[in-house]
C-alpha cells in the first residue's frame, strides 16, 4: 500500500499539477488581500459569499482536487499503467485506498493552507474562525476527491462531466435551487465549517451540521465501494 | 485443442468478446502447457484482446478461461503466479529501471525483494542503464526493463504480447534465449507475435488466430509444411526478361512464370525457399541483371487467409 501511495503521490505532484496548484491556492488570498486594501471594511459576510463560498469552496477546491484526483487512476487508465497495479496480489480496496488517500492528501495541504492563510488575514486572526473555514476547506478536498477519483473510473469523459458538475451543479443549481443544496458538496462543507464555529457562514444557505456529516460519510463510504467495485468489473485497458 | 501431453495450465472454453458489433475472439477452445506457445496472427486478429482475456484483465463475452484450474477475473492471488507484458509501454518515464523493477516487485510482494530485482534486471542484460531514468532508454531496453517487471516475482505463467517489438536482432537472440530457459525451468509462456519467423524461432507449439478465431493450432513444423505447400507470386523485374523466363520455367521449384504488361515476370511457385536460392544463380549464368524481386503475396494476412481457406477446402 506503501507503494502505491508514493507512486500516485508522484504523479499527483507533476510539475504541471503543481503549477495549478499554487496558482489556484494563491488567488483566494490574492483577491482577499486587495478587498482588505481598497475597502476600509470588507463585511465579512460580503468575504464569506463571494471569497469562500463561491470562489474557494464553490470553484477553487473542486478545480484543484479535479486536476489532482486524475493522479488517482485517470492518468493511469490513459497511459495503460493500470495493469501494473491491478496485476497484483491485493484485494481491490487495497489499491483504492492509498491512490485516494495521496489525490486526498495533495490538495489537501494546499487548500488548508490557503483556507487557513486567508481565513486568518480576513477574520483579524480569530484562531476559531480560521480553524472553521480550514476544516471546511479539508472536508470539501476529501469529498470532492472521493467523487473525482470514482468518476475517473467510471468514465473516459471524467474531466469533461467534472468541470460541468462544478459548473453546472455546484455553481448554478445548489446556490439558486432549493433542495439541491442537500447533494451539494460546497453546502456540506459550509455546514461542516459552521457547525466547528457557528459565527461563520451564518447567512449562507447549508443544511445542518449532523445531516452533513451523515451524508458526507454516506457518500464517501458509497463511492469509495462502487470505485473497488468497478476496479473488480472493469476492463483494463 | 490440446499441445503435449502434461496437464494443461491455461485452459479456455468458448471464449469470445466482443465490442459492439464487432467481434474480437470468437468462441476459442485451447489448453496450454508448459512450455514456449507462440500466439500467432496479423494485426487485428485477436491477439492482445485473448492475452488479457487470459490475464483476467478483459471480461469475457461468454465462455471461460482459467489457470491453474482457478478463475482469472477477481482472483488477485493469481497474479503471484502469473507475469504479464502487455502490448503497450507500461512504463514510469520519472523512475529509474531499477526503481520501476522494484515497485512491480513490491507490488507483488517479493521477499526477499533486492534479490530479486538484481536476478530479473541481471536476467535482461541491463544492469548498466538500470540506475538511469527509463525516459532515457532506448524502445528496446524499455521492453527489457519491462520485462524485468514482468519477471522479477518468478511467476510460473508469462504471458507477453508482442514483447519483441522495438528489439535488435542481438536482443532478439538473448531473448529467445532466456525464453527457452525459462521453459526449461517448466514454466509456461505464451508469447504473441504477428511475425511468422519470430514465432517460430521460439515456439515449439503455435495457435494461429485469424479473424478473432483459432485457424489452426499444434505443433509448428506442421503448420510450417502446410505454408510451404502455398503457392507464391513472385514479380521479378530484369534486363532480359524473356531469357528469364525461359530458363526459369525449367526449375522444379516454379510451376508456371507468365509476363506482365510492363514486361516482368510473374512466377507461381510452390517452394519459395528454392526459388530464393535458384533464382540469382540463374540469373548470373545468363550474366541477367535482377533489378527487383518482389513477393506479390507474401503478407502475414495473406498466408493465414490461405491457411483458413486450406481448411475449408
Amino acid at each position: 500500500m506503501k507503494s502505491l501511495f508514493l507512486l500516485t503521490l508522484r504523479r499527483a505532484l507533476s510539475p504541471v499539477r503543481l503549477l495549478m496548484l499554487g496558482g489556484l491556492a494563491l488567488a483566494p488570498f490574492a483577491v482577499t488581500a486587495m478587498m482588505l486594501a481598497v475597502e476600509d471594511g470588507t463585511a465579512m459576510s460580503d468575504f464569506e459569499a463571494f471569497i469562500l463560498n463561491a470562489m474557494l469552496a464553490g470553484a477553487i477546491i473542486p478545480l484543484a482536487t479535479l486536476a489532482t484526483a486524475r493522479a488517482g487512476f485517470g492518468d493511469e487508465i490513459s497511459d495503460r499503467t493500470l495493469a501494473n497495479v491491478t496485476l497484483t496480489p491485493y484485494p481491490r480496496w487495497k489499491i483504492v485506498l492509498p491512490k485516494l488517500l495521496a489525490v486526498t492528501s495533495v490538495p489537501g495541504l494546499a487548500m488548508a493552507a490557503t483556507a487557513g492563510l486567508t481565513s486568518y488575514v480576513a477574520y483579524g486572526a480569530d484562531l476559531a474562525a480560521t480553524w472553521a473555514v480550514t476544516v471546511g476547506a479539508v472536508a470539501a478536498v476529501v469529498l470532492y476527491s472521493s467523487l473525482f477519483v470514482w468518476l475517473d473510473l467510471v468514465t473516459p469523459h471524467a474531466v469533461g462531466i467534472g468541470l460541468a458538475y462544478i459548473v453546472v451543479w455546484e455553481g448554478l443549481f445548489s446556490r439558486f435551487i432549493y433542495g439541491v443544496r442537500f447533494l451539494s458538496l460546497r453546502s456540506h462543507s459550509l455546514a461542516i465549517a459552521h457547525g466547528v464555529d457557528e459565527r461563520r457562514f451564518a447567512d449562507e444557505e447549508h443544511t445542518a451540521l449532523g445531516l452533513s456529516a451523515v451524508l458526507a460519510v454516506v457518500l464517501i463510504v458509497a463511492l469509495f465501494f462502487h470505485a473497488t467495485r468497478r476496479l473488480r468489473t472493469m476492463d483494463v485497458p | 485443442m490440446s499441445s503435449g501431453t502434461s496437464t494443461p495450465v491455461i485452459h479456455a472454453e468458448g471464449l469470445s468478446r466482443w465490442f459492439g458489433s464487432i467481434v474480437a475472439v470468437n468462441d476459442i477452445t485451447l489448453d496450454i502447457r508448459p512450455g514456449i506457445t507462440g500466439l500467432l496472427g496479423p494485426n487485428g486478429a485477436g491477439k492482445s484482446t485473448l492475452i488479457r482475456m487470459i490475464a483476467g484483465l478483459a471480461r469475457v463475452s461468454s465462455g471461460e478461461v482459467t489457470v491453474f484450474g482457478e478463475p482469472v477475473r477477481n482472483n488477485p492471488p493469481l497474479s503471484k503466479r502469473m507475469g504479464v507484458m502487455l502490448e503497450h509501454e507500461t512504463v514510469y518515464g520519472f523512475m529509474t529501471g531499477r526503481q520501476f523493477v522494484k515497485l512491480m516487485g513490491e507490488l507483488r510482494q517479493v521477499s526477499p525483494l533486492d534479490q530479486a530485482v538484481e536476478r530479473a534486471i541481471g536476467n535482461v542484460e541491463l544492469r548498466e542503464a538500470a540506475d538511469r531514468k527509463i525516459r532515457t532508454y532506448s524502445r528496446g531496453m524499455r521492453q527489457r526493463i519491462r520485462l524485468a517487471g514482468t519477471l522479477v516475482h518468478d511467476p510460473e505463467v508469462l504471458l507477453l504480447d508482442e514483447p519483441l517489438n522495438g528489439a535488435d536482432p542481438k536482443q532478439r537472440i538473448r531473448f529467445q534465449r532466456l525464453l527457452k530457459r525459462f521453459a526449461a525451468e517448466g514454466r509456461t509462456i505464451v508469447v504473441s507475435s504477428h511475425i511468422l519467423e519470430e514465432v517460430e524461432r521460439i515456439a515449439d507449439t503455435v495457435l494461429l488466430l485469424v479473424n478473432g478465431k483459432l485457424a489452426a493450432s499444434g505443433d509448428f513444423r506442421a503448420i510450417r509444411a502446410a505454408l510451404n505447400e502455398r503457392p507464391y507470386h513472385v514479380l521479378v523485374a530484369c534486363d532480359s526478361p524473356r531469357t528469364l523466363a525461359a530458363a526459369v520455367v525449367q526449375l522444379d521449384s516454379v510451376e508456371a512464370v507468365k509476363m506482365d504488361p510492363a514486361g516482368r515476370i510473374v512466377i507461381l511457385s510452390r517452394n519459395v525457399r528454392d526459388l530464393q536460392i535458384e533464382l540469382p544463380k540463374l540469373a548470373q549464368r545468363h550474366s541477367i541483371t535482377l533489378s527487383r524481386v518482389v513477393p506479390l503475396d507474401d503478407s502475414l494476412e495473406s498466408v493465414f487467409g490461405y491457411l483458413v481457406d486450406g481448411g475449408e477446402r
